[in-house]
C-alpha cells in the first residue's frame, strides 16, 4: 500500500521539480535572515522585552526604521502574537549614516551586518502559564552599493514563556502566629 | 496491479522527457532570451502617467533607452535627471527615453510629482508584470536597457550608471548605420 502511494507521488514530484528548476534564482534572493530571539519570560501584568537578531547579507544594506527620506521604505517589524499575548511596541536600533557611490553627498540611514530589534510583549491576566509561539515578519527593502531590490519580508517565529502571575502574597513574611 | 504500474511508469517517463526538453531545448539555446544582449525590443503599447499612449511601434527606427525605476529607489532618483538631459540633447537625432515604473508596492510619492521634482519629462509608464516579463524580468533597480535603431538590445546595466558612460553608448548607436 505504501509502495503504491509512493509510486503515485512520483509523477507529481517530477512535475514540481521541472517547474521549480525554471525559476529565476536571482529574483528569489534573500538579503536578510532571522538569527534568533533572546529567551523571554512574560509574567501577566508585567511586559517583558525580547531581542530579535537579524543579519544583512554581505555587500547589501537595508533602510533603517528611520531612513532620512520619506521616499525610502523603512524597515518594520510586525508581530502576530497568540490571543493570550500582546505586542506593546517595537524598538528599532539607530541605523548607520552611510553614503554610496551614486550620491556621495547624501547620507542614508541604513542597517548592515547584524542588527537587533527589541519587542515588548505582555500577557493577558487570564493567560495560562506555558510556552507560546509568536509569529511575525520583518519588512525591508535592500540595496547594494549601486542597485536596489523590490521590498521583501523575512518571516520569523520565537517562543515566549508565560510564567504564573504573582498572587501578591509572595515574599510577604508569614505571621509567626499562623501555624 | 501490473498494468497500473506500467501506466505510472509511462507517465513518469513522459514527464521526465517533457521536463528535459523544456530545460535544454535546442530552440531555447539558439534564441536570445528577452532582456539579454542581442534580444529585440518587445512589442508593447501602454498609457504613460499623463495618459498619452506610447508603443514600441512609435519607437521604431530610434535609439531607445528603457529605464526601470521606482520612487523608493535612491540610485534611480540620481540617474533619471541625467537621462532627461540625454533625451533633450539627442532627441532630435532619433533618441528616445521611456521610464518603466516598478509597481510591486504602493509608491512612496505620487510618481508624477516625483518626476516633476527631479525635472524628468520623458514618458513614464507603469510596468505591469506582463511588461516586465517581456523585458526579461528585473533583478534590481535601476535597470537600463539601450536598444539600437533596429531594436536590438546593445547594452544592459543593472544598478546605477554614470550619465557620461551611457551618453558615450548613445552617441555610438546614433552614429552607427
Amino acid at each position: 500500500m505504501r509502495l503504491k502511494s509512493s509510486l503515485l507521488l512520483l509523477p507529481l514530484l517530477l512535475a514540481y521539480t521541472c517547474v521549480a528548476a525554471d525559476d529565476n534564482p536571482k529574483l528569489s534572493r534573500v538579503y536578510v535572515s532571522f538569527e534568533g530571539a533572546s529567551s523571554a519570560t512574560v509574567v501577566p501584568g508585567k511586559p517583558s522585552e525580547v531581542e530579535l537578531r537579524f543579519r544583512v547579507k554581505d555587500g547589501y544594506h537595508i533602510n533603517s526604521n528611520k531612513p532620512k527620506s520619506e521616499l525610502l521604505i523603512p524597515t518594520t517589524l510586525k508581530l502576530e502574537p497568540p490571543s493570550d499575548l500582546a505586542s506593546e511596541g517595537v524598538m528599532y536600533p539607530p541605523g548607520k549614516d552611510l553614503s554610496f557611490p551614486f550620491d556621495p553627498s547624501e547620507k542614508l540611514n541604513v542597517y548592515s551586518d547584524e542588527f537587533t530589534v527589541r519587542a515588548k510583549l505582555s500577557a493577558d491576566k487570564k493567560a495560562s502559564p506555558g510556552n507560546f509561539t509568536v509569529h511575525g515578519q520583518l519588512n525591508y527593502q535592500a540595496c547594494s552599493d549601486n542597485a536596489c531590490f523590490p521590498p521583501k519580508n523575512v518571516p520569523l517565529q520565537f517562543d515566549v514563556k508565560v510564567a504564573r502571575a504573582s498572587t501578591g502574597h509572595h515574599g510577604t513574611p508569614q505571621s509567626p502566629h499562623i501555624r | 496491479m501490473f498494468s497500473r504500474f506500467v501506466l505510472l511508469l509511462c507517465i513518469t517517463v513522459a514527464l521526465a522527457g517533457a521536463c528535459q526538453s523544456r530545460l535544454s531545448s535546442p530552440e531555447k539555446k539558439t534564441r536570445v532570451a528577452a532582456g539579454e544582449i542581442g534580444s529585440r525590443l518587445p512589442s508593447f503599447s501602454a498609457e504613460d502617467l499623463d495618459g498619452a499612449r506610447i508603443s514600441s511601434a512609435n519607437l521604431r527606427g530610434k535609439v531607445v533607452l528603457i529605464d526601470f525605476w521606482a520612487t523608493w529607489c535612491q540610485p534611480c532618483k540620481q540617474e533619471m535627471p541625467g537621462y532627461q538631459r540625454l533625451a533633450e540633447q539627442y532627441g532630435r537625432r532619433g533618441f528616445a527615453v521611456v521610464g518603466l515604473k516598478l509597481n510591486t508596492m504602493a509608491d512612496t510619492e505620487d510618481p508624477r510629482s516625483f518626476a516633476r521634482k527631479i525635472g524628468v519629462h520623458y514618458p513614464l509608464v507603469v510596468a505591469t508584470d506582463g511588461l516586465i516579463k517581456k523585458f526579461g524580468g528585473i533583478e534590481g533597480l535601476p535597470t537600463t536597457l539601450l536598444y539600437d535603431r533596429r531594436g536590438i538590445l546593445r547594452k544592459k546595466v543593472i544598478g546605477f550608471e554614470y550619465t557620461k558612460t551611457v551618453e558615450d553608448e548613445v552617441k555610438k548607436l546614433l552614429e552607427a548605420r
